[in-house]
């Protein structure tokens, strides 16, 4: 018996972590030298991931009062609350890096927020799975979440990006660095998600099969893979936006499969209250 | 600090659920909330060579309180004085990070109030020494005992005191949890099982 | 202060729903506290006693402000020492329940459709009693027939009393010849005085823990951590920590069996076998108590093989002056006949102290008396079990045979005894088996001492003169000079029942007239001609009586009153119940709520209270030593006393008829009933030692009467010398233990003691001849049988969370026990593909119905076990289809009361066969805790209700 899925939680890490990676991905190629209305862009769609994230958690907390209680007790450096550090981080690099294309000419200053943006994203996506290292869930409590929670992220957090910056005229996202980096991101999603699917073990991955099948592998590998390949190949830039939206999806629906398995499998080594109304109290195969 | 904690003698326990509904009552628990409840471990064997026992659980008082090291607020906490583990709901902010980091699945969430709860020992009978929890007081098979472990004239002691060692048990803990709460089963009635 | 506090959060949480009244919207807790500290609630404590089931524990209820906050058990509680189970504490939420309903209500639109309107209780009482009445000028008063309560009721006595007062035969309940009724005329006819059955205050030396002597108890399909979840629970533990050792013999893994020092896991309703072989080993290997056997049971009775009762010898030495004869002819101490050892040759048999015996009896023997080969009463019971041996006996039993030997071994040579349950009692073999248990500990020599479960736990139970007994407490031979007290002569006997005949003559009444009407309403009694110990208790055969609701005969039934919970869970045949039922002209229903059977039948519905309304001194107030007032704590509405209501029922009846004379007897009502409070206080009063009853329950104290542990064991009565100068012996006829059961042998030849000095035989002159001894027989659909249409077998045992019909609408037993288990091995669940949890549909050769299936290895392989349930969801109005919510989950659907135990009548519900296969789930169940929230307490702050608001 395993937790009930907490779906704020679910949309919370996946919205969030895509768009602090989203905004990485726009500190890198800003970095290469992207326009500063393309990067706008992105910031500002990952910024208003990153909000949307952070309300869908406090959906999570009973209450909204809740919410600020957790900010009292930011020090206390639980996983919640360095979630908080990082959302409030992340969220000011964001809105930092937009002032200084809008307001401050000077490249340096971008530079160094987005840059920081850059690893702040990352990391961002990163805590939202570290919180949930529990020694008292098996399932639970290796590197390997986080790291599939950065990877799964990354690599939606990248399509997004793609789609976005060529659509509003980027041409960055169209060269052989971020296009390299976009495919080494979906490697990184597939290996760090691969690497947490054998902590599993195939017999309890495949629990809910078709979220397996369809959810994980499908979306979450294949087509992100599969697109990040055909977006090295030389596309005009309506087909590579059609191709990076495909990722997109496919990234943000495998991201959540992987999401929603972590719940699914999430039985701590003894859930006594859980078991006892599913089985009538019985512990039968002992 | 004082080990209080409830001792469950397993050999008199008779799984009537009596426990469940007189903490519900005590602590007026909606439907489908428990502080406890009680498994029926097995029948295990091959009619008729068989053994069954029954397992009462609640909070076991965790040495190393998972739920109290995930908290984020300290809501969570250890009681100084009595040394038990208890929720400030003044503190929770309803994370449920405790239910996820409990190994045994004992605490419960309320909905209504958005706050962690668990079994409290009944502190607010107990506290004062004058009383048993109520789980206790009703029980009938007289198979729940409340008190210090560490006051050898304590009722869990005497309890305990009784039995040999082979005979006394804990919940397992493969993380070092080390919960206090001590069954007492005698290989006569049936053999402990580690579930975990 | 936390307690406090958290409670007053209750209370403005249900003030807030209850009243609309906004107290704690916004305010936390602390600020709701404060609000109430200003006008701090009257907190009290009162004593009072559980009615979840008849054994009365203890306990402590808390109100404050008069509304109850919380019940616990009393610490001071001889056995239960502050345990209550689950069903006394659900007391809180059934109180006030929304389904408790608080006001008389009559039915409007058709039956089934649950809609009714309120009326006052004199105008309830006057439609029952206009419609008692017409009944009655109709067909006579044996159209009214009575629904009495098993083992639940709040009180047997008066439903008797009322259908001896009105003259009315028929009564049926669901315990009665399914319960208890067999033990309770096996007490009085083999010993005369209590039996092995654990209720009814029986089989307690193995709770004996001041002066502890017993070493092993056999618990015969006897599951009392469940059947009595508090104290016996408390007890049994208290018991085995002790050290007594537990032979269990039950089909089922039971509580009492996962404990047992020695589980014999029968085969369902293989019991008789089972017995035998015990029977077969003990007598072959001698591990009998010769010396009780011969002097103080009446085994080495020679038998007449015509008559099948033990020869007296003035029926063979007409000349033959019983020496221990009463010369005032008042008690009676008959001299029988033996083959006596020393003078090898058939003597007489007088009763004397063993030690003075002109003869040595000897109790395994057969003689030539006057031409005739007798058997000795022992030697009758042998050649029943002759042919068990050990391992005939595992053949039928399927328990193996080592396994056995060591049982019989561990209960022949130790204190010990038989302690049984109900569970042969609803099946055809009831006789056999109370007579053979009871005749086991007899042959052992178990008797009246300590470390045994057959003796007479109270102070009473000494005697002064030949011990007596007259099989009701009811004073039948005083008013009507009808039946025969056991230990009185024949001559006595006859006295006083011309005595009671010239009673009535010099009040102006026939009395010849009157007792001819009493006999004449006891023979009424449907079913009693062939099944005559139906009458130890005033019932009726159960086919019988529905078969005369379908037809008319031998009378017509046109009102039905009925005082149990659901008949329709707790009986067979409830489709043609059903049925039956429909031709009823009028039918009222008392009970605390509503059930299937108000839905389904009932015009009328009078609402009765709950144990915490209910205050009582005598009724169901005694466990162990101690004796409980019964306090009204609370009151809700309108509800009433059943005590009252019964009275004033019949009250209303004889102003409709015009005078209480127009009844059989209105008088012998006030045999256990009253008509107001008023009239009893001052008797319950000085039962508790107070000056006024109202005033002691006023000061909510715990008045207790307890009967010292030292007073309440006695043993060896039956050797008190008493004023004819012999032992007292026994209240039987030989006045000797009777594990030969002369008593059954006399009942089924005239109904004896029942209507003496008349005779109750078919109108051809025969009658049925009922065994005297336990003899093999099994259920007629049994698991020997090969029955590829039905492969399984059906039996039950209690589960603690429900009593009966009680508490389905008990949220917190609700959510933890929604829908019945079907216990199955995981064997046969694999065969049939059901997993843990899955839905089956289980049937027999008369009907279907579906469980939730419960794998446990707990049982055989072939064998299902399932409580009876009914659901009373489906009358809420929230349903989409409204049903009377008997027929989903109810056991009693496939069970049968076609083939009876011939001498008690009793009805096969648990031992029968069926199939069993995976099913869809019955719709409209709730099975979520959450589901149970419109049964949750809504009435905390309700003395009144809207009209509407009181049902379903
Ligand atoms: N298949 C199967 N059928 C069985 C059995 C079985 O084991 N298996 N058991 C049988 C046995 S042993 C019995 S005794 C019968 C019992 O079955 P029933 O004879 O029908 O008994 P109860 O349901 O106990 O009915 C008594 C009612 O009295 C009410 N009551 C209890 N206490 C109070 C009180 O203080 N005040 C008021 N006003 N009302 C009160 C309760 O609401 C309860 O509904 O069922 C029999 N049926
Ligand atoms: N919780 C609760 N307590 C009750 C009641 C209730 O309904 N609920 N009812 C009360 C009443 S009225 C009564 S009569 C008593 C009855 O009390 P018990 O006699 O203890 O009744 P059960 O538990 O029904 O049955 C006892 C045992 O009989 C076993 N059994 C079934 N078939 C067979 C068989 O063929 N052979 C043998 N040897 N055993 C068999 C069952 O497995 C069960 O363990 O309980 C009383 N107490
Ligand atoms: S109340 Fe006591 S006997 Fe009953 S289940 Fe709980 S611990 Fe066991
Ligand atoms: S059992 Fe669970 S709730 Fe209790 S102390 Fe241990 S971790 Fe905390
Ligand atoms: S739910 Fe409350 S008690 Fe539990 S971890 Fe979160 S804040 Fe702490
Ligand atoms: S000690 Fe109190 S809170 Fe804990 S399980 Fe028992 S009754 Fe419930
Ligand atoms: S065993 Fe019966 S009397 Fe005792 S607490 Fe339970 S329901 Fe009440
Ligand atoms: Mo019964």
């Amino acid at each position: 018996m395993a937790p009930k899925i907490q779906w704020p939680l679910v949309l919370f890490s996946m919205l969030a972590g895509c768009g602090g990676c989203c905004f990485a991905f726009a500190g890198v190629a800003g970095a290469l030298g992207e326009s500063t209305t393309v990067t706008l862009w992105a910031t500002g769609i990952s910024l208003v991931l990153v909000v949307v994230g952070a309300v869908c958690s406090m959906m999570h907390l009973a209450t909204p009062r809740h919410a600020f209680a957790a900010v009292t007790h930011l020090l206390s450096f639980s996983g919640i609350s360095v979630e908080l550090i990082m959302l409030g981080v992340v969220s000011a690099l964001m809105a930092a890096y937009g002032a200084a294309c809008l307001w401050f000419d000077n490249e340096l200053v971008r530079l160094v927020l987005g840059m920081a943006g850059a690893l702040a994203g990352v990391v961002l996506a990163f805590v939202t799975g570290h919180g949930y290292l529990i020694s008292s869930k098996p399932t639970w409590n290796t590197k390997k979440l986080p790291l599939a929670y950065t990877g799964t992220a990354l690599v939606a957090g990248g399509f997004l990006y793609a789609a976005v910056s060529v659509a509003t005229g980027g041409v960055w996202a169209m060269e052989l660095p971020v296009k390299l980096l976009l495919a080494a991101c979906a490697v990184f999603s597939a290996v760090t998600v691969a690497a947490y699917l054998g902590h599993l073990g195939m017999q309890t991955a495949k629990k809910n099969p078709t979220l397996f099948w369809v959810g994980i592998v499908v979306c979450g590998l294949v087509v992100p893979l599969a697109c990040a390949a055909i977006l090295l190949a030389p596309l005009p830039s309506m087909a590579f936006v059609a191709v990076a939206a495909v990722g997109f999806a496919a990234a943000m629906a495998g991201g959540l499969s992987l999401r929603m398995l972590m719940w699914i499998v999430g039985a701590g080594f003894l859930f006594f209250f859980e078991d006892a109304q599913a089985n009538r109290s019985a512990i039968l195969n002992c | 600090m004082p080990r209080k904690c409830l001792v469950i003698n397993i050999d008199r326990c008779t799984g009537c659920d009596s426990c469940i509904v007189s903490c519900k009552f005590e602590n007026h628990l909606p439907l489908g909330t428990f502080y406890n409840r009680v498994m029926q471990v097995g029948p295990t064997g091959t009619y008729p060579n068989i053994e069954r026992y029954n397992l009462p659980v609640q909070c076991q008082q965790c040495t190393h309180a998972r739920c109290v090291e995930v908290c984020p607020t300290g809501a969570s906490y250890r009681d100084s004085e009595s040394g038990i583990v208890l929720v400030n709901e003044a503190k929770c902010i309803g994370c449920q990070y405790c239910l996820y980091a409990c190994p045994y699945g004992v605490r419960s969430f309320s909905e209504e109030d958005g706050v962690a709860r668990k079994c409290t020992l009944c502190q607010h009978l107990t506290a004062d020494g004058k009383a048993d929890p109520a789980c206790v007081h009703n029980c009938p098979g007289g198979a729940r005992f409340y008190g210090d472990l560490d006051d050898p004239d304590s009722a869990v002691s005497r309890e305990l005191a009784k039995y040999d060692d082979e005979c006394i048990h804990t919940l397992g803990a493969p993380e070092g949890e080390e919960p206090l709460t001590r069954y007492i089963l005698s290989p006569s009635t049936a053999h402990w099982k580690e579930l975990v | 202060m936390a307690a406090r506090k958290s409670s007053y959060g209750k209370l403005a949480h249900m003030a807030q729903k209850v009243q609309g009244i906004d107290w704690a919207s916004d305010a936390s807790l602390v600020e709701a506290d404060e609000q109430f500290a200003r006008s701090a609630p009257l907190r009290e404590r009162h004593h009072s006693c559980c009615h979840g089931c008849y054994n009365c524990c203890p306990l402590w209820v808390y109100t404050e402000d008069g509304v109850v906050v919380k019940i616990e058990g009393d610490y001071d509680g001889t056995l239960t020492q502050g345990c209550l189970c689950t069903k006394a504490l659900n007391q809180q939420h059934l109180v006030y329940s929304p389904r408790h309903v608080l006001h008389p209500m009559r039915r409007v639109g058709s039956r089934g459709g649950n809609d009714w309107e309120i009326v006052s209780w004199d105008e309830a009482y006057d439609i029952v009693g206009e419609q008692m009445a017409l009944a009655t000028r109709k067909y006579g008063p044996y159209s009214i027939m009575v629904g009495a309560g098993g083992g639940g009721t709040y009180g047997n006595v008066f439903q008797r009393v009322t259908q001896d007062a009105i003259g009315a035969p028929v009564c049926i309940s669901g315990g009665g010849c399914q319960c208890y009724l067999p033990a309770d005329c096996a007490g009085q006819w083999m010993r005369g005085g209590s039996n092995n059955r654990h209720e009814g205050n029986n089989a307690r030396e193995m709770w004996n823990a001041w002066q502890p002597a017993m070493e092993c108890v056999v618990l015969w399909g006897a599951q009392t951590s469940a059947s009595g979840a508090a104290y016996a629970a408390r007890a049994n533990a208290e018991m085995r920590e002790r050290g007594i050792k537990t032979i269990v013999i039950d089909p089922y893994y039971t509580e009492e069996a996962a404990k047992a020092d020695i589980w014999l896991p029968i085969r369902p309703m293989g019991d008789i076998a089972m017995l035998l072989g015990w029977f077969n080993y003990i007598i072959a290997n001698k591990l009998y108590d010769e010396q009780f056997c011969k002097y103080w049971t009446n085994y080495p009775f020679l038998v007449d093989p015509d008559t099948r009762l033990p020869l007296k010898a003035e029926e063979v030495w007409p000349d033959y002056v019983n020496p221990s004869a009463d010369p005032n002819d008042v008690y009676d101490t008959p001299a029988y006949v033996c083959f006596d050892a020393r003078t090898n040759s058939v003597q007489p048999f007088p009763y004397t102290a063993p030690e003075d015996s002109p003869v040595d009896p000897v109790v395994f023997c057969e003689a030539e008396v006057n031409g005739r080969l007798c058997k000795s009463a022992g030697q009758i019971q042998w050649e029943a079990c002759e042919d068990f041996t050990l391992e005939k006996t595992a053949e039928l039993t399927w328990v193996d045979a080592d396994t056995i030997e060591r049982a019989i071994k561990l209960y022949a040579t130790t204190l010990s005894g038989i302690g049984t349950g109900q569970f042969a009692d609803m099946s055809e073999l009831s006789s056999n088996f109370i007579f053979g248990t009871m005749a086991l500990d007899m042959l052992c020599g178990k008797v009246n001492k300590p470390g045994v479960v057959l003796t007479e736990q109270k102070p009473e139970s000494r005697h002064t003169a030949r011990p007596t007994h007259f099989w009701c407490n009811r004073p039948y031979q005083e008013t009507f000079g009808i039946g025969w007290t056991v230990g009185l002569t024949e001559g006595e006997n006859l006295r006083r029942s011309q005595a009671a005949v010239e009673r009535w003559n010099a009040k102006g009444v026939d009395g010849k007239a009157k007792q001819q009407a009493f006999v004449d309403y006891q023979l009424a009694r449907l079913g009693s001609l062939e099944h005559k110990a139906v009458h130890q208790w005033q019932l009726n055969a159960l086919a019988p009586v529905r078969e005369a609701l379908l037809t008319g005969e031998p009378y017509k039934i046109s009102v039905r009153w009925e005082q149990s919970g659901n008949k329709y869970c707790v009986m067979s045949n409830g489709e043609q119940w059903n049925e039956a039922y429909a031709n009823i002209d009028f039918c009222v229903h008392q009970q605390p709520h509503m059930t299937s059977t108000t839905i389904e039948d009932a015009d009328l519905f009078l609402p009765m209270q709950e144990w915490l309304e209910f205050e009582h001194a005598t009724e169901t107030t005694t466990q162990f030593n101690q004796t409980f007032m019964r306090k009204q704590i609370v009151h809700m509405g309108e509800t009433e006393d059943p005590f009252i209501c019964v009275t004033r029922i019949v009250d209303s009846l004889c102003e409709k008829l015009g005078g209480d004379d127009a009844v059989l007897c209105r008088d012998f009502q006030f045999n256990g009933t009253y008509r107001t409070k008023e009239d009893i206080y001052p008797a319950w009063a000085e039962m508790f030692g107070v000056k006024s009853w109202p005033e002691a329950v006023k000061h909510s104290e715990d008045h207790t009467l307890t009967v010292p542990i030292d007073e309440l064991y006695q043993f060896y009565q039956h050797l008190d010398i008493v004023d004819d100068g012999l032992p007292a012996g026994f209240a039987t006829l030989s006045r000797k233990c009777e594990p030969y059961v002369t008593m059954a042998v006399l009942n089924g030849r005239t109904g004896f003691p029942y209507h003496f000095p008349y005779t109750q035989v078919a109108a051809d002159g025969t009658w049925p001849e009922y065994d005297a001894v336990c003899t093999y027989k099994e259920q007629s659909e049994n698991m020997l049988q090969d029955d590829p249409d039905f492969p399984f077998y059906l039996t039950t045992g209690r589960v603690a969370h429900y009593h009966h019909t009680t508490l389905r609408t008990a949220p917190y037993s609700r959510e933890l026990i929604p829908v019945p288990d079907m216990r199955i091995n995981p064997r046969d669940a694999a065969d049939l593909g059901v997993a843990h949890g899955d839905w089956v549909e289980l049937s027999s050769r008369r009907g279907a119905t579906r469980g939730r299936a419960y794998l446990t290895e707990g049982v055989r392989p072939g064998v299902v076990m399932m409580e009876r349930f009914y659901f009373p969801e489906s009358y809420d109005h929230s349903t989409k289809t409204m049903s009377g919510g008997w027929r989903q989950c109810n056991v009693n659907l496939m069970a049968r009361d076609d083939v009876v135990n011939d001498n008690f009548a009793s009805a096969s519900w648990r031992g029968y066969r069926v199939n069993v296969r995976k099913a869809e789930a019955p719709e409209g169940l709730w099975t979520e805790p959450e589901q149970f929230q419109p049964l949750m307490p809504s009435r905390t702050f309700e003395s009144r209700t809207e009209e509407g608001a009181c049902h379903a």
